[in-house]
């Protein structure tokens, strides 16, 4: 899941509480027939990709599909939050707006106007690890595309005009996300509580106010020529092109620009993660009480993902999932009962939350519950036709982003830049066939029931 | 290797054939028409029922379509809330059930493989829901909690407001997800009414896309629907409330909010009109995209907002063009100005024929990417359905974007954006902001409920 901010409104789904619903859930030990025979997890025409590496280290994907009229050019730079400091937070998401802001030969407001005026699309979005860009251009522009995107490789060319503004625009996205919508706030809090205060992951990416008012040009400057460097991007062009041409024009474009130096890993101290830690929120514009639980898990890198994932799904992924069933169907004291994951290089919070469902519902009753279903998964384990249930789930997920060209070349990014596994991207299901019964008590027992959360509470001021 | 010059934008490629994608139509035995997409890219497929009656049939029950279709899922046929949603889930399927103005959709995404089983069960909840009375208690608990939920959301205030602004007490006057009120009255017997009386065969149509055989498929379909009967309901008297003669403008108090959110606009026209792709060409420049006069001038030039836009929401019967726009508290007036201030120009001067041209292109490519996946394509197909538009209405979209001239788009902005005829809706503390919005005119200042505060 992402769980950054993006440049502008629309696009990618920026995650607050209420967009985590999920349609709605139940449970029950029915059986059908159905026999899962013939499911085809991967997308079909799999391996259509090329990879290269241009001299100055860019790793380029070329993922060619014939049946659609678009192009989209994916560049992911392998920087985020994390890579900010203390009394310098908000810094990576500001400066992804700032990148829509004129570069040399692209004046202010003329990326949008390039793009938008054959009908393109473009957006970007920030987490603690990344940084994303996309445009998604009718066939025929491609080469626009990577003139677009190279020159905001190519050069330094943010002006003061551009940063006062972007400053205003950033200040009022908090507002309008975060700040002003219930809950809005519990990943920020979350994060300041679980970790210290120096861990990179104790600020969300949005950053603080006070330091993205106080940001000045040479901060931008030397965090552009320090990451904004192909070295530390991966660019992805899927959709219809000719393989040959759109090689030597990414050769052309990209080619030139000097690589950029190494980039030293962030390695937080483990003893920066805390347990047990609580925060009460007392709030006037919350309809209802409110519970975050939040647990520490391994990161991204870690074989206990997939199966983390599914126990995430099993506990929230449709109508017959446990929390549903449990808070907001049979209990009825929940509105809005989930669990997903923050995860991330350095590591993955995983969220369980309840909302309540009436003013007279408490943070504890509601935790209480939550920890209840923690207990009854791992006491009393999983079902075998429970785990196909949520792998089947899974797969129609996958399979249905799949049909998107701009998803393929973001998933290609990510697992490139990444994992440096780009087949992953249409292979994603295969991580999740292993998982067994066991290894989802395991991981609901090692993450969750042996550790004590971390845990926000919203009480209604009213 | 050779060096490129950047200094100026390349030129485009050979051009890609872009038309909009084939679809078939075909009739079950009993006549219910069903539109199919077919695209095997992916083993996957999704199916809605759309039924053409919506919110605007709900009557003295303000959300009865929605609060009826979302019982849809809790028992029918021989399986009770729990199960069907075990099932569902096992699948790996989604299924869900909602209504909109004029219509109340069910909508199936599913993996090939297990279509028949998933067909199995969403015939029975089209056809025969059940709606255990505990269940509706329920629902009527979970729709109340996500109504005082919604509420909580500025912007969310803003709409209702704007909409009973607009009309009144009539069909599109309130919201689709009704009010505490009137969820309180909704019985078991209103459900089986609404069910009865709109879910039947002569009311109804399908649209499918993805991985689908049609002959197969149809043989499919009859078998789940073909013994389905029954006669389209009488539709429903709109009346069109009368027009404004002034400005005027509604706070929404909601003390302590550290933004205000606006809607500004008036009612327009409906779906079938001749002005809408006029209108919608207009609208895309004004307030319809990133590039849009609206976004750069409050959000790009003043930073007053992370987004603006406007939007014309074309239905069955006359909707509104309307700007959305959520800015901080302290330059709430400000905001407003400008919004004026940009519908006073466009609708003093013509556009110039580079911001149109720059404009078409956008919404001529932008329908490329717009019909990537057959589930998208799917929504246009419905579109023409839904409103009755020729087959080929897509095909022919993007010619009569580019027909559409400056002059005839001043004439449009004269007759669908004049701010003098608007109603301006701000949702927001209004201890701080109504003073300083005194200088558009008189202010009243309504409740959350929309009721006069004194």
């Amino acid at each position: 899941m992402d769980t950054g901010s993006q440049a502008r409104p629309g696009g990618h789904v920026v995650p607050t509480v209420s967009s985590f619903n999920q349609d709605a859930m139940t449970f029950s030990e029915a059986r059908t027939a159905v026999q899962p025979g013939g499911m085809q997890a991967a997308y079909q025409g799999a391996d259509a990709y090329h990879e290269f590496m241009l001299g100055n280290g860019l790793r380029v994907l070329l993922h060619q599909d014939r049946s659609t009229p678009i192009v989209t050019i994916n560049v992911l730079y392998h920087v985020g939050s994390k890579n900010e400091q203390r009394g310098g937070t908000g810094f990576a998401h500001l400066f992804e707006h700032l990148m829509f802001d004129g570069s040399k030969n692209v004046d202010r407001g003329g990326y949008d106007r390039y793009c938008t005026s054959v009908g393109g699309d473009n957006n970007a979005f920030t987490s603690s690890d990344i940084t994303d860009y996309y445009v998604t251009l009718p066939g025929d522009q491609l080469a626009l595309g990577l003139w677009l995107e190279s020159d905001r490789m190519a050069e330094f060319a943010i002006r003061e005009v551009s940063l006062e503004t972007q400053k205003n625009v950033v200040i009022e996205e908090k507002r309008q996300n975060i700040d002003d919508v219930p809950y809005g706030d519990a990943m920020v809090a979350m994060r300041e509580i679980a970790y210290g205060p120096q861990h990179p992951y104790s600020w969300d990416t949005i950053g603080s106010m006070e330091d993205i008012v106080a940001a000045r040009m040479e901060d931008v400057r030397a965090f552009y020529l320090r990451y904004y460097v192909p070295s530390n991007a991966t660019l992805v062009v899927a959709g219809n092109f000719d393989p040959n041409e759109a090689r030597e024009m990414v050769e052309q474009y990209f080619g030139p620009i000097p690589a950029g130096g190494a980039i030293d890993p962030v390695a937080p101290d483990p003893a920066l993660l805390r347990q047990g830690m609580r925060r009460v929120i007392s709030s006037s514009i919350v309809p209802f009480n409110a519970v975050f639980l939040g647990y520490h898990a391994p990161s991204i890198y870690s074989e206990d993902v997939p199966a983390l994932e599914l126990l995430a799904a099993m506990l929230t992924d449709g109508e017959s999932s446990r929390l549903y069933q449990a808070l907001e169907y049979t209990q009825q004291i929940a509105s809005e009962a989930e669990c997903f994951l923050d995860d991330g290089e350095l590591g993955t919070l995983v969220y369980i939350y309840a909302v309540g469902q009436e003013t007279n519902i408490s943070t504890k009753r509601l935790e209480k519950a939550l920890r209840a279903e923690v207990e009854r998964l791992v006491r009393n384990g999983v079902g075998e036709r429970e785990l196909e249930k949520v792998k089947h789930r899974k797969v129609t997920r996958i399979v249905h982003a799949l049909q998107s060209v701009s998803s393929r070349a973001e998933r290609l990014a990510y697992f490139t830049a990444l994992f440096r596994r780009p087949e992953l991207a249409f292979h994603e299901a295969d991580l999740y066939a292993a998982v067994t019964r066991e290894d989802l008590v395991r991981v609901a027992r090692t993450y969750l029931l042996e550790q004590e959360p971390n845990v926000i509470e919203y009480v209604r001021s009213k | 290797m050779q060096s490129i010059d950047r200094s100026t934008p390349p030129k485009p490629g050979k051009p890609s054939l872009i038309t909009f994608p084939a679809f078939g139509r075909e009739v079950l035995k009993n006549g219910i028409p069903v539109y199919i997409v077919e695209n095997h890219s992916q083993p996957y497929v999704s199916l809605q029922l759309v039924a053409r009656s919506g919110a605007s049939s709900d009557g003295q029950f303000a959300g009865l379509a929605e609060f009826a279709s979302n019982l849809l899922l809790s028992g029918a046929g021989r399986r009770n809330a729990q199960q069907l949603a075990e099932e569902i889930d096992y699948l790996g399927a989604t299924l869900d059930a909602s209504a909109g103005r004029d219509e109340t959709t069910v909508g199936l995404g599913v993996l090939a493989t297990f279509l028949p089983q998933a067909l199995e069960l969403m015939a029975d909840v089209v056809l025969r829901p059940t709606f255990p009375a505990d269940e509706v208690q329920r629902e009527r608990k979970q729709s109340i909690a996500a109504l005082k939920q919604n509420r909580s959301d500025p912007a969310y205030l803003a709409s209702v407001q704007f909409r009973r602004e607009l009309y009144g007490s009539g069909p599109y006057g309130t919201e689709v997800d009704g009010t505490e009120e009137s969820l309180r009255r909704i019985t078991r017997n209103e459900c089986l009414r609404f069910h009865a009386e709109h879910f039947v065969a002569g009311n109804v149509f399908f649209v499918a896309a993805g991985d689908v055989v049609p002959q197969e498929f149809i043989r499919l379909l009859n078998h789940c629907f073909g013994e389905w009967s029954g006669e389209a309901p009488q539709p429903r008297a709109f009346e069109l409330p009368a027009g404004r003669e002034s400005k005027s403008l509604v706070v929404v108090d909601r003390p302590g909010s550290v933004q205000s959110a606006m809607r500004v606009g008036s009612i327009a026209l409906e779906r079938r009109h001749r002005d809408y792709i006029p209108l919608i060409t207009l609208n895309t420049l004004f307030g319809g995209y990133f590039n849009s006069r609206i976004n750069n001038n409050l959000r790009e030039r003043n930073g007053y907002t992370y987004g603006a836009r406007s939007g014309v929401d074309a239905l069955k019967n006359p909707g509104a063009f309307s700007i959305a726009v959520s800015v901080g508290t302290a330059v709430t007036a400000a905001a407003l100005g400008e919004i004026f201030s940009e519908l006073e120009a466009i609708t003093r001067e013509a556009v110039t024929e580079e911001e149109l041209t720059m404009v078409k292109n956008f919404i001529v490519g932008s329908q490329a990417l717009q019909t990537e996946t057959p589930g998208q394509v799917a929504s246009f197909v419905r579109a023409i359905a839904l409103y009755g538009l020729p087959d080929d209405y897509y095909r022919r979209f993007p010619d009569m974007v580019r027909a559409v001239g400056q002059e005839e788009l001043l004439t449009i902005a004269r007759r669908y954006m004049n701010p003098d005829h608007m109603v301006a809706v701000i949702a927001g503390d209004a201890s701080v902001i109504s003073g300083e919005l005194e200088r558009f005119g008189p202010v009243r200042v309504v409740d959350e409920k929309g009721i006069a505060r004194t």
